[in-house]
This record gives structure tokens, sequence and C-alpha cells, in this order.
């Protein structure tokens, strides 16, 4: 659902920033709002939220797997091929290839990996925040994914007994692209202990049957990318904000260009801090809009006190 | 009121009439009780008109007139319910009057004579009390200026209810004050100031002779006045003898005493030294199970005592000094009062009534002659007994506690000027009851003792050590809310020479400039000439795609034109004046107040309206539109992501107008508020 609101710490922020005195005003904390930050697929707003649901990065980050690198298959998986009609934009990429998750009726379970992303990719920092694409053609290959419990889990470790995983139910899914997203990896359930070096990619996908099996080309997998807190925020345009201290107003413009956050169907924007702990000071939830490489967006916020 | 019985009544309770359900009703003013009662005995039948239960009945406001051609020719009584009896067959409303609220109302200031505007004055004070922290009035009509012989240098009201610091007021004054439910105004007046012109004799309106009492509770006919006392200082010599159990005996009850005792030989007749002439031989005073620590000597007040005492075993361990052996070695310095009585009698009331004798103390009279006439003014009053009765009396209006009347008893050869302390009025009507006596008018008129109240209050109100703290509440509402968010959308396609891009920034393949007037390419013969072919971007500008207003909700004060579709729109949207303004047939449209999201109900305001419009508004873009009913929640007939718009006619083929209203207080209400959810 839409909404777009001052978050109750913006609020506080505010009155904070009013009523104490310059000397006293900490520069770590209750800073005013600097930055912008995009997501996608976020819920309704609350004035309670501290953060967008699904922050996405402004900033290329680490390209960990462009999606143009074969996944060996195992169980019901088979080795991934080559898509270069259907795959996602964004993070600057050019490789213009995804993978297709070819799958036969072995067993329910189907199971892709790399096994050393440091051969075509880069390996990823478990303080890194992460995520990846997966393409679900349409309902009937939707509804192959198991109706409930784990449809779809994402492992990410030193190897396949020692891994951060995050689980996907069918009901998190949709037809089309589907953001995989696992904030930051560390955060997630470890399975064993993880060593040092993360470099073992698994993508498993778990079927309501072994016999359910779908066409080269109809589940899709592209680009695996992780991303610092850094790379999801960006400062307002030149000249923002702009005061109408008429009518008490403020005005301030965030712009993405064409090279920056492609691949995402945009739905909201939120106003952060430069906090130690950054604060959001509010968020906008609309209808999305994709972004591609042919797109600029620009967000003109208004907000007034009176 | 029309001369005659008031036998015709009208109740009032909770604005409902309930005269009918009336069996009787009783309402009391007091002298000493101040706040009028009334006790009323409904039917229970009154549940026709007004529920009476356990939650339901206190506290409601209560009216009670009566007259004599009409019910409504006077008001006897305006208040509160302050309980309900049920008793059966009947209810039991007991009541209070307006007063009462006084008591419910709370004050924290303080009035000081060279800050606040009443200067001190306790008339001033009493009624900035009413009037500002109370719902009750009152005026210079009604309240008599104490004028300023009788100022106050500071009145101090510390989370004090209204009632108590009037009362304090009244009394210091002792004057009187109460509520006239007649014409709704709180009065404070000195004791019998108002003299009424009825005359209350038996046999005329007082339908029965009645039983006069004569009081002698307060009768005095002989009096002593002890004044002011002064102090006088004296000094005492005494030899020590280094034992223990020594004493000094004074010849008067000391006051306050320093004690020097000193080593060997003094002279104070003689040669002039004395222990007190070295300070080191001052010596310090305590007093048995008072005094922690140690300390040289005590001394006994007790008039049948006015003893010094030193060092004791029997007595205790305290005080520890023994003056040693010496001539004049113990020296005591003392101060004692000496008062100034007078003593003065009425042979005449003794005669009649026995003697009835009295000790007064007036601190403030300081000299004989002040004495004097204090004491003749004291029996004057006092040396007669007071005398007061109960009259029923019919045919007299308006009858006031506190108000002199004359009355006459020609068989008891009775003509006094006496007040009235107590009225019962009672319904059904056979006569009211008034009692009247002398004792509070004779103390009206002793007025040195008003003086002695006003000292008294401001005692009482220098005893108090509490700093004052005044809170005062005062509320800001501000409103920090988000307006709205949009999102602008450019397509370039078309545009090249994007550095970096993947598409359009690629070297030697990718075009700079213009797609209408070719590309640039750097290096090409054709379109890549310095001075004359175009880099930059082409024609599309950016487009709005997303507008969502903050909380789904647009709310216009009409500061800008953000919303404003000036294309189709005839009337005046004015941001100078915050308003838009129509003439006959005038019509005023947004532009899209919500873009690429699909709402399902919206609710319209316009905060003030002045002659008639109708309202429109499209869920789709303006492809369809509807009527809208102001205020009312209503479901979308047509709405899909292509925008919502708000369209206002004028329908009276005149002038209107719609603008925000505004609240000082807190925030303003905008002229156009449409809710989208």
């Amino acid at each position: 659902m839409t909404g777009n609101i001052i978050n109750k710490k913006g609020k506080n922020l505010a009155l904070y920033r009013i009523y104490t005195a310059n000397s006293d005003l900490s520069s770590t904390e209750y800073l005013a709002p600097t930055k912008f930050k995009i997501g996608v697929n976020n819920v309704e707003p609350l004035e309670t939220d501290t953060d967008l649901t699904n922050p996405i990065p402004l900033s290329n980050g680490t390209i960990n797997d462009d999606g143009s690198n074969q996944l060996t298959g195992s169980n019901g998986g088979d080795n991934t091929t080559d898509n270069t009609t259907t795959y996602k934009q964004g993070a600057g990429l050019t490789d213009n290839t995804s993978q297709n998750l070819k799958v036969n009726n072995t067993s329910a379970t189907k199971t892709f990996t790399i096994s050393d992303l440091s051969v075509n990719g880069t390996v990823i920092n478990k303080d890194y925040y992460v995520g990846l694409f997966i393409y679900i053609k349409d309902s009937t290959t939707l509804d192959y994914f198991k109706s409930t419990g784990t449809a779809v889990e994402i492992k990410l470790g030193s190897d396949s007994s020692n891994y951060y995983s995050k689980t996907f139910e069918k009901s998190d899914l949709s037809t089309g692209w589907n953001w995989l997203y696992l904030g930051k990896l560390s955060d997630n359930t470890e399975t064993g202990t993880v060593g040092t070096t993360i470099d073992t990619f698994i993508i498993e996908i778990t079927t309501n049957n072994a016999t359910d099996v779908w066409a080269e080309g109809d589940v899709i997998y592209d680009l695996l990318r992780s991303w610092q807190y850094s790379d999801t925020v960006d400062g307002f345009v030149s000249g923002y904000p702009s005061f109408d201290y008429t009518n008490n107003e403020v005005t301030i413009r965030c712009y993405i260009d064409s090279v920056t956050a492609n691949g995402f169907f945009i739905d909201s924007v939120a106003l952060v801090t430069e906090d130690t702990n950054p604060i959001m000071h509010s968020e906008a939830v609309i209808t999305g809009e994709s972004k591609s490489d042919t797109d600029e967006f620009a967000f003109v916020i208004k907000d007034r006190v009176r | 009121m029309t001369s005659g019985n008031p036998k015709l009544k009208k109740v009032v309770v909770n604005g409902v009439d309930v005269s009918e359900y009336v069996i009787s009703f009783e309402v009391t003013r007091e002298y000493k009780k101040v706040i009028g009662e009334a006790e009323i005995v409904f039917s229970k039948k009154i549940n026709n008109v007004l529920t009476i239960s356990k939650t339901e009945g206190v506290a409601w406001p209560v009216t009670i007139q009566r007259g004599v051609s009409s019910p409504t020719e006077e008001y006897i009584f305006r208040g509160e319910v302050m309980s309900i009896q049920d008793t059966i067959p009947t209810y039991t409303f007991n009541c209070v009057d307006k007063y009462y609220s006084a008591v419910r109302h709370e004050v924290t200031t303080s009035y000081d004579i060279d800050i606040d505007p009443q200067n001190g004055v306790l008339s001033e004070i009493f009624m900035d009390l009413i009037n500002t922290h109370t719902d009750l009035t009152c005026d210079s009509t009604t309240v008599q200026n104490s004028g300023t012989a009788l100022t106050l240098k500071k009145f101090i009201c510390n989370h004090a209810d209204v009632f108590e610091r009037c009362d304090a007021i009244a009394d210091g004054l002792n004057w009187q004050h109460y509520y006239d439910p007649d014409t709704d105004k709180i009065y404070l007046e000195p004791r019998g100031f108002v003299t009424e012109s009825d005359v209350l004799e038996v046999g005329v309106n007082v339908i029965e002779a009645p039983d006069w009492e004569y009081s002698k509770d307060r009768l005095i006919n002989e009096l002593t006045l002890r004044g002011a006392e002064q102090a006088v200082e004296t000094t005492v010599f005494q030899d020590g003898d280094n034992t223990e159990g020594q004493t000094v005996s004074l010849s008067k009850k000391p006051v306050s005493m320093k004690v020097f005792v000193g080593s060997g030989s003094f002279d104070p007749t003689g040669t002039g030294t004395k222990p007190s002439d070295n300070n080191a031989n001052l010596k310090s005073g305590g007093k048995i199970n008072s005094t922690s620590g140690s300390y040289d000597y005590e001394y006994d007040d007790d008039p049948n005592v006015k003893k010094v005492y030193f060092y004791d075993s029997s007595r205790g361990s305290e005080p520890s000094f023994t003056p040693p052996t010496g001539t004049n070695n113990i020296e005591i310095q003392y101060t004692y009062n000496i008062p100034s009585p007078v003593i003065k009698s009425n042979p005449a009331s003794i005669a009649k009534y026995e003697i009835h004798k009295t000790t007064h103390v007036r601190t403030d009279i300081k000299n004989v002659s002040d004495a004097e006439v204090y004491v003749d003014k004291t029996l004057e009053y006092f040396s007669e007994p007071f005398i007061s009765t109960t009259l029923k009396v019919s045919n007299v209006n308006k009858l006031k506690v506190g108000h002199k009347y004359r009355c006459i008893d020609a068989k008891k050869d009775i003509d006094e000027y006496l007040i009235a302390t107590k009225i019962k009025m009672m319904y059904p009507y056979a006569f009211d009851e008034i009692t009247v006596g002398d004792e509070i008018l004779k103390e009206t008129e002793w007025e040195i003792q008003t003086m002695d109240r006003i000292k008294r209050l401001e005692e009482l109100e220098g005893e108090s050590q509490d700093l004052l703290l005044h809170v005062i509440a005062i509320d800001h509402s501000m409103i920090y809310e988000r307006r709205y968010t949009k999102l602008e959308l450019k397509n370039i396609a078309g545009e090249t020479g994007i550095y970096g891009h993947s598409t359009f920034g690629v070297y030697g393949t990718a075009k700079y400039g213009a797609s209408t007037s070719g590309g640039f390419v750097l290096g090409h013969t054709t379109f890549g000439i310095l001075g004359t072919s175009k880099i930059g971007s082409g024609a599309t500008t950016p487009v709005t795609v997303r507008i969502i207003q903050g909380d789904n909700t647009y709310k216009e004060f009409l500061y800008d034109d953000d919303f404003y579709d000036s294309s189709n729109s005839t009337a005046t949207w004015d941001t100078t004046n915050h308003e838009i303004t129509f003439t006959a047939n005038q019509i005023i449209q947004t532009s899209e107040i919500s873009l690429g999201i699909k709402y399902n109900y919206y609710t319209v305001n316009l905060a003030q309206v002045t002659g008639d419009v109708k309202v429109e508004i499209s869920g789709d873009g303006g492809k369809n539109w509807e009527e809208v009913t102001l205020n009312s929640r209503t479901l979308f007939t047509n709405s899909d992501t292509t925008g919502v718009l708000l369209k206002i006619t004028e329908t009276a083929g005149s002038n209107a107008k719609i603008e925000n209203t505004y609240d000082k207080e807190a925030y303003d209400e905008p002229a156009i508020k449409v809710k989208l959810e």
C-alpha cells in the first residue's frame, strides 16, 4: 500500500534541532537529513519505521557474479545455460547475459552452485548487503515452487556445509523478475562455521514434486551483487533543500541518473541523515516505476510546517 | 417580583423542565455557610423526562424560579446536584448553589501590592479571583470597594481553592460574600450593608408571633485589656562558689538572656569591672532534653520559677559548667516584658445580668488611651445580650441573608434593625422563614476587630516560607508534515553522449548531440566539426509519472499554484489572499493531485465556502467526473492510475469564494482537502 509520511524519528530530529542551542547540537546524532535512498517491494509506511523494507544500491557496489557464468547443477538441477534475451540491467554491467536454471525430474530439490566466485567474479564480504535476481516466467512455473515452507534458499559460504543462508517462500515470489534481498550477509542464518573466504554460491529451489520441471528459460538467475550502506544513499541535487519561509515549506530534489539503480522496479524513496547510526527521516511508497538505462528519475519532495 | 405569595414555581434540571414532578423543595441560605443549598423532592415519574441512575444526575445544573403571577419572576436558586437519594417512592436531590464551583477551581498566584494592578486592595483581589479563576462573575456593583486604608502587601494563593481565598478576604474584612441567584453574580459587602425597605412586622407580614431569644453567651460587662508589652533589660550579679548545684534567681520572667562568668573578683558598682568586659566569659545556654551536646547553663522561664541553673549532677550531666569561686563573677543580663493593662466595667449590665468578666490581649494597642477606647467600645457592644428570632414571613420579595431589616414586634416592644442570618424558602409555599439577630451587626460596627483581622491575614501570609511555583502551561501546536512527493521521469532515448553510459557512451560509436540534428561523433568528419556540430541533450523534458500526497491527503492552502490547472480554470486561484474566487458559473480545476496510484475512496472537505458551488472529482485522469457529497467517504465510480483531479463550479450565477480557516492557537484548515484511500 502507498503512503507518504514523516517518520517519528524524523519528527524527533526536527524537534531536537529546533530547540537545541547551536553549541549543544551533536555532530553525530539527529543531524538534518542530507541523503536519500530508494527501495523496492516496500510495505505501507508506518510512523515507527526506521528503514525501507528493501533498500537497493544506488551505486554499483561489488559484482560478485554478473550472471554470465555457469552454475553447476545437482540433485534435480542441471548445469545452467546462458540466456542473452532475458537478463537484468544494472550495476554498470555490459554482459547482457543471465543463466537459465535448467531442471530435471530426479529430485524436488533443484541445486545450482558456483563453488568459487573468485574465478569469474568476486568473493563476498560477510558485512556487505547482498541481493540477486530470479526470474519466473509465468504462474504455471510459479506453481511448481513449493506451496508451503521454503521454496528458494540462497546459500553463501565457504563451502556447501558452512554457509549463511536465507529462505524465501512461494508467497514471497511473483512472476517476472524477483529481487531476492538477503540484507547484511552475516545477519542471516549460519549453518556450520563460515570461513573467511566466502566464495561458494548456491541457489536451491524446492518444488512440490520431483517431476515438477520447467522449460529452459522459464526460470532465470542474474546478477549476484553486494554493497555497503554508502552505496545505498546519495546526496540531494545541488541547491536543495530550498526554503520557502513565506509558506514554511522546504523542497528537496533527489536525482537518479540513467546509469544508476537500473533493473529495479522502484517504489519507495526515503530521506536519511548521516548520523553515526543513520536515521530515516521520512519515506514515500508509490506504485513502482521501472528504472532502466534510458531513464532518469527525480524525486521532488515537499515538507511543510504550519 | 409581583407583590403577593409566590406559589408558582419552575424547576429545571439539566435543561429539562421538571416542575410537574416536584413534590417539595427547600432552599436555604445561611450566613455562616455562604454557599446556598437546596433540597428538592421529586416523584419517581421524573424518569419519564430525565433518566436518573447511579451514574446520571450528579453535577447536573439546577435552577428554581418562583413567582406570584408567573413562575419565572425570580430565580431563588441556581446551582448543581451534589447527590441524589433514591427513597421509594421519591428522589431527593441535594444541591449546592453556583458558588460551589469556586471550591472546584484551584488558583496558584500571588497578588503583590507593588506589582499587580489590584494594588493590594482586598476587594479588587476578590474580584480578580472570581472573574479570572472561576466561571462566576462579579463587578463593581456587586463587590464593594474595600478602599486603600485596608490593603495587603502580599496575598498568596498556593494551590488553594478559590472559595477558600475569597472567604479569607471576606473574613479579613469582616464582610459577607455570597451568590445571588437572581442576578447570577457574586457579592462582597459589609455585613448589613443593605438596609431593605421591607419592614417585617408581626401581624402584618409576619404570620406568627415569634419567640425572641436573648443570648448572654458573649456578654461582657467587665473587661481587662492587656495591651502591647514593652521589653525592658536588666542585669543581675552573683558570687560563684565552685560547687555543683549553683542557681541564680531572677525577679522577672526572662524572655531572653546572656550569662557571663569570670574568675576572681569584679566590682560593677564601684570600679565598674564586670565579667561581660571580656567576651570570652560569655557562656552557652541550652535546655535539658532539648539541646544536644554540651552547654553551660539553662534557665527556667516558668513565672513561678524564674531561675538560672548551672551544673547539678542530680539533674543530669548537662548543663555541665560550674561557676568558680569569685565576687560578682556571675553576670546575668536578661530581658522581660512590661504589660499595660486597663480594667473597666459596666455597672448597669452587671446589676441586670450579673458579672461577666473577661480579659482580652491586644498586642497592637501600645498605650493606655488606645486601650481605654478599645475597652469602652467593647463594653458598649457586648454589655447587653444579643437578640435573635426566626420569623415566618409572607408577601415579602427577595429576602437576602446579610441584609438589614427593620423588625417590629409591638407586643414585645421590639423595634430593631436586625440582620438576616438564615433564610429558608419552601414549596409548597405557605411562608418563608427568616432568622434575624443583632450579634453580627454589632460585630460589624466594632471596627477595631477588622484591623486585627487584616493584620492576622498578613501574618498568616507572611508565615508561609514556601516558594510559590507558578506553572503556566502554554501549549503550541505545530504540524510538521509531508506535503507531497512526485517522481519525474526523463526518457533519454534519442539522446546520445552520456559519458560512461554502457549504450550512449561508447567511444567511437555513441553519438553526442541532439538526434534531430544528427549526432556528434568525436573524430567524425560530418558530425564532429568543432564550432558547428551540437553536443548535448535533445528536446525531451522530465514528465511527472507519480504524485502522492502526504498521508494520501491533498491539502490545498492556496500558498502556491503547484496543483492549479490554469488551462481548465476560469475562476481566480489567488495565492496572495489564499482564496479561490468565483464570479457567475466560473470553474476552478486542479491538475492531478495524485498520479500513478489507483485509489478506491475519496473524502472531500472545503474549509470555508461563501456562495454556492458544485464539486466534482475524477479518479481516472479526467475521463469521467462524479459529483461529490462533501465530508462523506465515497467509493470512486471510476478510478485508475491516470490521476485524481478536482473541479469546482459556481452554481448560483453569482459570486462565490473558497478559503482557508485560520486558528491562531493551532493550525489552519485548508481551503480544499481530499483524503484518498
